[in-house]
């Protein structure tokens, strides 16, 4: 029986891990930063404990002072989240070996789905499709070009340590291959240690499509649908849904069974996810596994029922999945907006700053994950995530009818947010049509960021308001008039 | 009733207004009402249409305000200091400046232009470093660059001057 949990996390998800632990009456350890002394995940933990300064690399990415708390604080097991070191085999073997439990599949699944090339090699093997390329990584200039002219160009050159869209490359022809195979073995060393690089066709406006799977520690595997993550600026997902409005019954039948044979190919156990791409005419073929929970979970969660990390906690504890596949059924449509710390007016540059006003949107519908709430202080030190506003309906225009209704009523004033940018993306036709691919915002989509006339007017007249109670508070205090001296006051705030 | 030049985005309106709810803009009167909530939160009814604002005030003339989910600047000058303000722009001795700060704090990557080189509006001049990603700091003019105040490798704070342009 896992009795306290350490999360080695910060932000939404640890919220998200914290409230699990609540409902299932398990002791929740967060830790924090000094930048995230005003963030919500520590005051809601039962414990939270000071782990260090801002740079992750001395505070949440740093292995030793984890574990040391978690053993300091009495907790039976450590919840990753995402991130950080969710998939890192060598941080879970030392959590292993420190007699702790790990909120998550075995070191060796994690290790054999981190190499990119050996998970391709493992997936060709099990009746998995692949993109089709190279499964080793590729040795030379002269052997790379002779493996693109084979699966024809263009083609991607892929990190083989890489991961969430970064250390990518296009080439179109044989000329540009020299140059882009050197700067991509730079980058991939530079941002993942290793330079090796592998091959793939580089397939045109895919869909991308995940399959969530789960496992227990007695060999029962399942899967909980599809999603569909086509909605991504620079290969960051921005908008969610599950379950797709692309896939028919066929398709989910064939994609969710090779999302399976993949978990079952590498003995995984706990929650993952496949991540797919798909053609236009329904193709699919895998993309990697992420050995974790993904930050999209919770549109899963809504369509199926099954609270996931209560389900990832269970199967840590050695149960066996609280349901069988034939037990689950999708119900409705859920979506899911990031609410990211960036201005879309500005090329999405993330904003910093204290939130003086923050108020989440509810009513009918609507499931709100946050990390930060009044004063939380937003910093350059993480990623911008704010918060996931998440909406279910019967269906999918229901759906988006009420995401823009939240989104409406999404109260973020200290750090310019993305929500005027998301509102535009449910209004666009293509969207609302389910007609986008992975390359929708950059082809088909124009932020226009215009303001409604109406609401210029009222910041008009407001402002002259403020400035004209100001001005006649200054001459009043000349009088001594003390209700100017508080409009003063509350001005200099 | 008091008049009031209103800019936004470079964009100017004349506001009149009186403290006993009438208000006059682009020639229109209207009624208009202020609650105050507490915390810099107003609710604000203009006729029969109700807003959410929440105030803070940026300098002496102007406020950033959040109003029903977006997120806008206001300059406010009094006719008066609104007529000087344009005296000093047409002035043969006023010259187009222009200071960039950061926009967050971070680490300055790279320098892409050197002091006294012509640039575009939207060339990239800096590299800044912040929140794991890389950011582009853009000419906000065509011009010429005056001054680098910052150097590569070296961290800065939000609201460092990091160049100036004329």
């Amino acid at each position: 029986m896992i009795k306290k949990i350490l999360i080695a996390n910060r932000g939404e998800i640890a919220v998200r891990v914290i409230r699990a632990c609540k409902e299932s009456g398990i002791k929740s350890a967060a830790v924090y930063s000094e930048a995230d002394k005003t963030s919500l995940h520590t005051r809601l933990a039962d414990e939270a404990y000071f782990i260090g300064p801002p740079q992750s690399s001395e505070s949440y990415l740093n292995k030793e002072k984890i574990i040391r708390t978690a053993l300091e604080a009495g907790a039976d097991a450590i919840h990753p989240g995402y991130g950080f070191f969710s998939e890192n085999a060598e941080f879970i073997k030392m959590v292993e070996d420190s007699g702790l439990i790990f909120i998550g599949p075995s070191s060796s699944s994690v290790g054999l789905m981190g190499s990119k090339t050996a998970a391709r090699q493992l997936m060709s093997k099990n009746k998995v499709p692949i993109v089709p390329g190279t499964i080793k990584a590729v040795s030379s200039i002269k052997e790379g070009i002779a493996a693109a002219e084979k699966i024809t160009f263009p083609v991607l050159l892929k990190a083989s340590s890489g991961g969430g869209g970064k250390g990518m490359r296009r080439i179109n022809s044989p000329a540009e291959f020299e140059s882009a195979f050197e700067s991509t073995q730079r980058e991939a060393l530079k941002a993942f240690g290793d330079d090796s690089i592998y091959l793939e066709k580089f397939i045109e406006n895919p869909k991308h499509i995940e399959v969530q799977v789960i496992a227990d520690q007695h060999g029962n595997y399942a899967h909980l649908f599809e999603r569909e993550c086509s909605i991504q600026r620079r290969h960051q997902k921005i908008i969610e849904e599950a379950p797709s409005s692309f896939i028919d019954p066929q398709t989910r039948e064939k994609i969710t069974t090779a999302a399976v044979n993949a978990a079952k190919a590498c003995n995984y156990y706990n929650a993952g996810t496949v991540e797919f791409l798909m053609d236009r005419n329904k193709s699919f073929y895998f993309l990697e596994m992420n050995t974790r929970l993904q930050v999209e979970h919770p549109v899963t969660e809504l369509i199926t029922g099954i609270d996931l990390v209560k389900e990832q906690i269970s199967i840590a504890e050695g149960n066996r999945l609280s349901f069988k596949q034939e037990d689950l059924k999708i119900s409705g449509h859920a979506m899911e907006s990031r609410i990211y710390a960036e201005d879309p007016e500005n090329d999405f540059l993330p904003s910093t700053g204290r939130l003086h006003e923050y108020l989440a949107p509810s009513g009918p519908g609507i499931r709100v994950d946050e990390g930060f709430g009044r004063g939380s202080e937003i910093s350059i030190y993480y990623d911008p995530l704010l918060a996931k506003l998440v909406c279910w309906a019967k269906d999918r225009d229901n759906a988006i009818e009420r995401m823009k209704r939240a989104l409406g009523e999404y109260k973020i004033f200290g750090v310019i947010s993305n929500i005027s940018f998301l509102k535009e993306i449910f209004s666009h036709p293509k969207f609302i049509n389910g007609e986008f691919d992975i390359n929708f915002l950059e082809k088909d989509f124009e932020f226009s960021s215009a303001h409604d006339p109406d609401i210029m007017e009222a910041v008009s007249i407001f402002s002259a308001y403020l400035k004209n109670r100001n001005l006649n508070a200054k001459n009043g205090s000349k009088q001594k008039n003390t209700s100017g001296n508080n409009w003063i006051k509350q001005l200099n705030e | 009733m008091n008049e009031y030049v209103i800019t936004i985005n470079d964009k100017k309106r004349n506001v009149t207004i009186s403290d006993n709810s009438e208000v006059i803009i682009d020639d229109t009167k209207h009624h208009y009402e202020v609650i105050e909530l507490g915390r810099n939160d107003y609710v604000l009814r203009i006729d029969n249409r109700t807003y959410e604002i929440s105030a803070q005030k940026n300098g002496a003339d102007e406020y950033s305000l959040f109003i029903n989910g977006n997120a806008i600047d206001a300059v406010v000058r009094t006719g008066l200091q609104e007529r000087a303000s344009s005296l000093i722009e047409q002035s043969p001795e006023f010259k187009h400046k222009m200071e960039v700060k950061a926009p967050m704090p971070g680490m300055i990557l790279k320098i892409k232009k050197s002091e006294g080189e012509t640039v575009e509006k939207g060339d990239s001049i800096i590299i800044l470093e912040a929140m794991k990603m890389e950011n582009d700091i853009k000419s906000p003019f065509s011009g010429v660059i005056k001054e680098i105040k910052v150097s590569e490798n070296n961290p800065v704070d939000k609201g460092a001057i990091l160049f100036s342009m004329e």
